[in-house]
């Protein structure tokens, strides 16, 4: 198979200034190391501020890293500039969370799609409309001739999010990051979105990174689900197993958080997570989770870190207990 | 005698376009001592708006504004204004909405801001102060020390949890919930649903909890409400509605959501909600539906009863009328 995306001890950090020489570092990504497979979706979730936004965009190039790699298709592309970097550009796509601001209001969805043909340069008009249409035919707005000329305000939301797969998918790419895509989808159009990107994917054999905080939607729409937690993975492993057998404190605490449509719910307490998310700012010592964990072990967790360790093949959790 | 009792609520907006029906007479009630009702519903259902005719605070743009809404036996959209203001709005019925928690004042005390509308109706005297805030605070399990903060010291969740005990301050006996937390993470959701579980076990308050995640509202609510286009969909208790939906529009709600654990995939409903301001003829759902027939293209059905409280807006639950 070999990896198409790969990431070692990958670090992306923020600095706020707090006065006029001192400042302080938001840890948003902290040695994060993950591959993803040719034509597999790796689900990243974690809750907001965990770092997985970041993560996406620091695989596409699109924040400055402060250490670490990133290898595509077995390539360093950490330091690529100008050409080299646009040739990457092309081939690596984002689609992203909020189909009312990603695509322009001015535009019509014939621009709109094919906006990065020009950029990369596509210069005869018809194989730039043949592109077109294929991306559109391919994310089911149909008839493509009527949608063509319509503005983004004419579209529904879901239909909106499609004119955003087609721009990202209208160049080819072999890897794209999806950031919550259907998470400003209404529920009855969101499952119609994420069978048509794993079927674009199945089709192309696309590779995937599925940003989401909906651990439903991953346990349908991943093959392999990796855990965030303020900057760093705290569980991957295959889908199934991830979601049937948690390991880590925080993913098992994560998916008893998860309603599900069951009218007993309502005659007893959710287990919970207690505590709110620390801030990527302040990183408490040791394991990141220790302040909340419920098998919190003293002098241990509080100030070892503890490393990302394979159990079995596929399965690796960041936990002292194990 | 049901605790909140709805009419026959119209709201309609008016618009270049005709009317917009976004609350298109609806009928429910909540029966209370401690009954939690769920309002479903998508984009365009209908459901945002139906708080606000509830609450009296429509838009300026009205075209229709009509029906009944009865509390404690009286009727309360047809008395005077400053008479709703003063008696009702926040006394009887409060409101929590989804963005309640940037609504705060950023440079007063929190203490101060949940106890501002029981100083606006002198409902407390000056050296109680304290007390009832950590009162009010405890209810919704925050610190006794969130007295003293800024809002921008608390995260949503806390925040949240603030409104909901400055919502408590002048012992509502109805609570309306707009998708209370749907701008939070799944843990914080978990945290402010235990919450409400608890105020509605220890206090008996009743809620009308609204929210587009119809598993969510599993998590509260004992009987539901689904909405489409500005209609009541269905209606029964959780029990019925989530084990034995009888509107296609409800079982396709249902089987949409991804389910964490079981075999079943989610299944998608093609086609997206109606504008509300030019809702297909006959049934509203008829364009999206997999199981229409030729009546549902021409007749918008009416509320068929299907069991014992349950009810659900669809032909093939009921006789159609004679042709003519």
């Amino acid at each position: 198979m070999g990896e198409v995306i790969e990431t070692r001890e990958l670090k992306v950090y923020f600095f706020l200034r707090r006065s006029l020489f001192r400042q302080r570092a938001v840890k948003a990504v902290d040695g994060v190391s993950l591959r993803i497979e040719r034509g597999e979706t790796l689900a990243l979730v974690g809750e907001s501020g965990s770092g997985k936004t970041t993560l996406g965009r620091a695989l596409l190039r699109l924040v400055e890293l402060r250490d670490g790699v990133v290898l595509f298709r077995g390539r360093d592309i950490t330091g690529l500039k100008g050409k080299g970097l646009k040739s990457f550009r092309r081939s690596a796509q984002a689609i992203f969370q909020d189909p009312y601001s990603s695509i322009s209001p001015y535009m019509n969805i014939y621009d709109i799609v094919s906006e990065p043909l020009l950029i990369h340069r596509v210069k005869e008009k018809e194989k730039r409309e043949k592109m077109l249409f294929r991306a559109l035919e391919q994310v089911n707005l149909l008839p493509v001739r009527e949608i063509l000329y319509k503005y983004p305000h004419n579209l529904s939301g879901g239909q909106r999010q499609r004119v955003s797969i087609a721009r990202a998918m209208v160049l080819e790419p072999e890897f794209v990051v999806a950031d919550e895509p259907v998470s400003m989808v209404d529920a009855s159009n969101r499952a119609e979105i994420l069978y048509l990107l794993r079927n674009l994917q199945k089709e192309k054999s696309i590779t995937f990174l599925y940003i989401t905080h909906d651990l439903a939607s991953a346990r349908h729409f991943s093959d392999r689900i990796a855990v965030m937690y303020l900057g760093t993975i705290v569980e991957t492993g295959i889908t199934g197993r991830v979601i049937e057998e948690p390991l880590h404190p925080y993913t098992r605490g994560l998916l008893a958080s998860v309603p599900e449509p069951d009218p007993l719910n309502r005659k007893k307490l959710r287990p919970l997570i207690p505590g709110e998310p620390p801030s990527a700012s302040d990183v408490p010592s040791g394991c990141p989770f220790h302040p909340r964990c419920s098998d919190f072990i003293e002098r241990l967790c509080d100030k070892a870190r503890p490393s990302l360790k394979e159990l079995s093949p596929e399965r690796s959790v960041a936990c002292h207990l194990f | 005698m049901a605790l909140l009792e709805v009419r026959e609520l119209v709201l309609h907006y008016a618009s270049e376009r005709g009317p917009v029906k976004a609350v298109d007479s609806v009928s429910f009630e909540v029966r209370g001592e401690g009954e939690a009702l769920g309002i479903i519903g998508e984009t365009g259902s209908g459901k945002s708006s139906l708080v606000r005719a509830l609450m009296r605070i429509p838009p300026g743009n009205i075209d229709t504004y009509s029906g009944e809404v009865i509390l404690k036996g009286k009727e309360i959209i047809h008395i005077p204004e400053e008479e709703f203001r003063r008696e009702i709005r926040w006394k009887q019925i409060a409101v929590v909405f989804q963005g309640a928690m940037n609504g705060f004042n950023p440079v007063i005390r929190m203490g101060d801001q949940i106890l501002e509308r029981m100083v606006e109706e002198r409902a407390i005297i000056p050296e109680k102060r304290r007390e009832v805030a950590v009162e009010l605070l405890k209810k919704v399990g925050l610190s006794e020390d969130t007295f003293f903060r800024y809002p921008h010291e608390l995260s949503g969740g806390m925040k949240q949890r603030a409104a909901i005990a400055m919502a408590l301050s002048l012992n509502p006996s109805l609570l309306i919930l707009d998708e209370p937390t749907s701008a939070l993470d799944v843990s914080i959701q978990a945290q402010i649903m235990n919450v409400l579980k608890q105020l509605k076990w220890d206090m008996g308050l009743s809620m009308l909890f609204i929210t587009h995640d119809i598993a969510l509202a599993s998590d509260l609510c004992d009987r539901i409400v689904v909405m489409y286009s500005g209609q009541l969909r269905e209606y029964g208790s959780a029990e019925q509605v989530l084990l034995d939906p009888q509107d296609p529009y409800t079982r396709e709600l249902l089987s949409s959501i991804p389910r964490l654990h079981g075999k079943a995939s989610p299944h998608f409903v093609t086609g997206a909600p109606p504008d509300p301001a030019e809702p297909p003829q006959g049934c509203r759902f008829h364009p999206r539906c997999p199981e229409k027939y030729e009546i549902c293209t021409r007749k918008d059905p009416p509320l068929f009863a299907t069991d014992d409280g349950h009810y659900a807006r669809c032909w093939l639950k009921g006789k159609p009328p004679e042709k003519g």
